[in-house]
């Protein structure tokens, strides 16, 4: 579970968060959504423990990553939205590198890497060098490197991008299984129609605040919406 | 499971890192062609002078230059290339400290610059063999010049990570290393124009030690073990305080994120 109590954080005087309250139940995909610069970005990177918050706390079950970053970390897995792969690795030797990282042994290893390699329709690339990738093989790659420990907890920015259609339905298929296996996912995202397939709870952010909160169709009833997208678009201009 | 423990099987983190580098530091051929220009085009001038009194007085500078420029390329791909890429953040969200990170690519940087001194003094061993400046020069000096130019290994690792450190791109990491690499040609040549005797000041001095019992080695005097352990000990503590700084800067959200 995560959970975010009066985050706050500015950069140079500038607020990019303030007080942002909300949490992300386990079994449920949690939207985070709101214009650019409504601090959905920093968020993430508070939970992550990259940044420290100026007030408030996030809570990665129960741990408060600016105190235990590693511990916090351990239940988390994230996709950051510069994918960052490395270009002279091949997809195997970027899951490798992650799940070592991730203190995986390498028989557990060996076996998750298949098991993505299937998820996410891989086989074909998987001892191709990153360098040359489509988007959608970058993107498909850091979804599998994000998630290589199984972690119960999942931070993803904007994980849609660039995605094909078959990759997409890889992705809802992912997040099903997420729900199914009770782990918390906390997704951001520009893409209106792709929050309302797969996200159980929205919270909007605009100017690093919450506006609103609730189910998507909460939403547009509260606003008269006929969409997501005329409901987020109401509460946020 | 504690914060930092390992679960059994599983391998240390900076050993992680360090493989990873080090096989990515290999596929990089365009880097690993321009150090490897440095490790043979110094010897091969020394031995196209060999008529020239002075021509082994180059030897030391480019023995000590080869030190930075083979920790210079994998030093700016592994630190600003992985800002450029986008690869540091997600790298960082891994449950490993930022020193193991650190040490890990240290030690690849420093398997690199490693190379570039032994390739240097191979192809130096050649050139004694087959010009006449083997009959002024002993091999065996080489080795000699190894022991004394290896603890510049950490020192040229730990410096070039750092400078990096605070480059975004490796375009303006290598404008950083450019720079960073006229100490080491600087003090090479300098120190042969206005030769400074040696003695424990220069000795501590990364860089001017090392040249003047390089210079003297080429002159067949071989240098006092104190000496060795001397400008070794603070080249070595150099090179781990500026790990140990890069670390520490790795924590600050301003180096990871700033732009």
């Amino acid at each position: 579970m995560i959970q975010s109590d009066s985050l706050r954080k500015s950069f140079g005087g500038a607020t990019a968060v303030d007080g942002l309250t909300f949490s992300a139940a386990n079994g449920a995909v949690t939207g985070l959504i709101g214009p650019n610069g409504s601090g959905k970005t920093t968020t993430l990177r508070l939970i992550a423990g990259l940044l420290q918050p100026e007030g408030g706390q996030a809570l990665v079950d129960g741990m408060d990553p600016s105190r235990d970053p590693i511990g916090a970390r351990r239940r988390l897995g994230a996709l950051t939205d510069g994918l960052g792969n490395y270009p002279r690795l091949t997809v195997r030797e970027h899951l490798r590198y992650f799940g070592q990282l991730r203190g995986m042994p390498d028989a557990e290893l060996d076996s998750r890497i298949q098991f993505l390699l299937d998820l996410f329709d891989m086989h074909s690339i998987a001892d191709r060098r990153a360098q040359g990738f489509s988007q959608g093989e970058r993107m498909k790659l850091a979804l599998a490197r994000a998630t290589i420990n199984d972690p119960p907890n999942i931070l993803l920015d904007e994980p849609a991008n660039g995605l094909d259609v078959p990759s997409v339905r890889a992705l809802r298929s992912m997040l099903e299984r997420f729900r199914q296996a009770g782990k918390c996912v906390l997704l951001s995202s520009h893409l209106m129609a792709e929050v309302s397939a797969v996200c159980d709870t929205v919270v909007v952010v605009a100017r690093g605040k919450v506006v609103a909160q609730g189910t998507p169709a909460e939403l547009m009833r509260a606003r008269n919406a006929r969409s997501l997208e005329e409901a987020f678009v109401e509460l946020t201009s | 499971m504690k914060s930092g423990s390992m679960k059994p099987g599983s391998q240390r983190p900076w050993f992680v890192v360090f493989c990873k580098e080090l096989r990515d530091g290999f596929r990089d051929h365009r880097s690993l062609f321009s150090a490897m220009m440095f490790c043979w085009l110094g010897p091969l001038l020394v031995g196209l002078l060999w008529r020239q009194p002075t021509a082994l007085l180059l030897l030391p500078a480019f023995v000590i230059i080869t030190a930075f420029t083979g920790a210079m390329n994998i030093a700016n791909d592994t630190m600003a290339g992985e800002r450029e890429r986008g690869s540091l953040e997600p790298l960082l969200m891994n449950p490993v400290l930022a020193r193991d990170i650190v040490f890990g690519k240290w030690l690849a940087i420093c398997s690199f610059s490693l190379c570039g001194v032994v390739l240097t003094l191979l192809m130096a061993l050649g050139v004694l063999f087959v010009t006449p400046l083997g009959a002024r020069m002993h091999p065996s000096a080489l080795l000699w010049m190894f022991l004394v130019t290896v603890p510049l290994v950490p020192f040229a690792a730990g410096s070039d990570l750092l400078i990096c450190t605070f480059a975004r791109s490796p375009k303006e990491g290598n404008s950083y290393l450019a720079v960073a690499l006229l100490a080491p040609m600087l003090t090479g040549l300098l120190a042969e124009f206005f030769p400074v005797p040696l003695r424990a000041a220069v000795a501590a001095i990364p860089l001017l030690g090392q040249q003047r019992m390089l210079s003297a080695l080429t002159r067949g005097e071989i240098p006092h073990v104190a000496w060795l352990a001397l400008s070794g000990g603070c080249a070595l503590f150099l090179g781990v305080a500026a790990l140990a700084a890069t670390a520490r800067l790795l924590s600050h959200e301003k180096v990871v994120f700033g732009r």
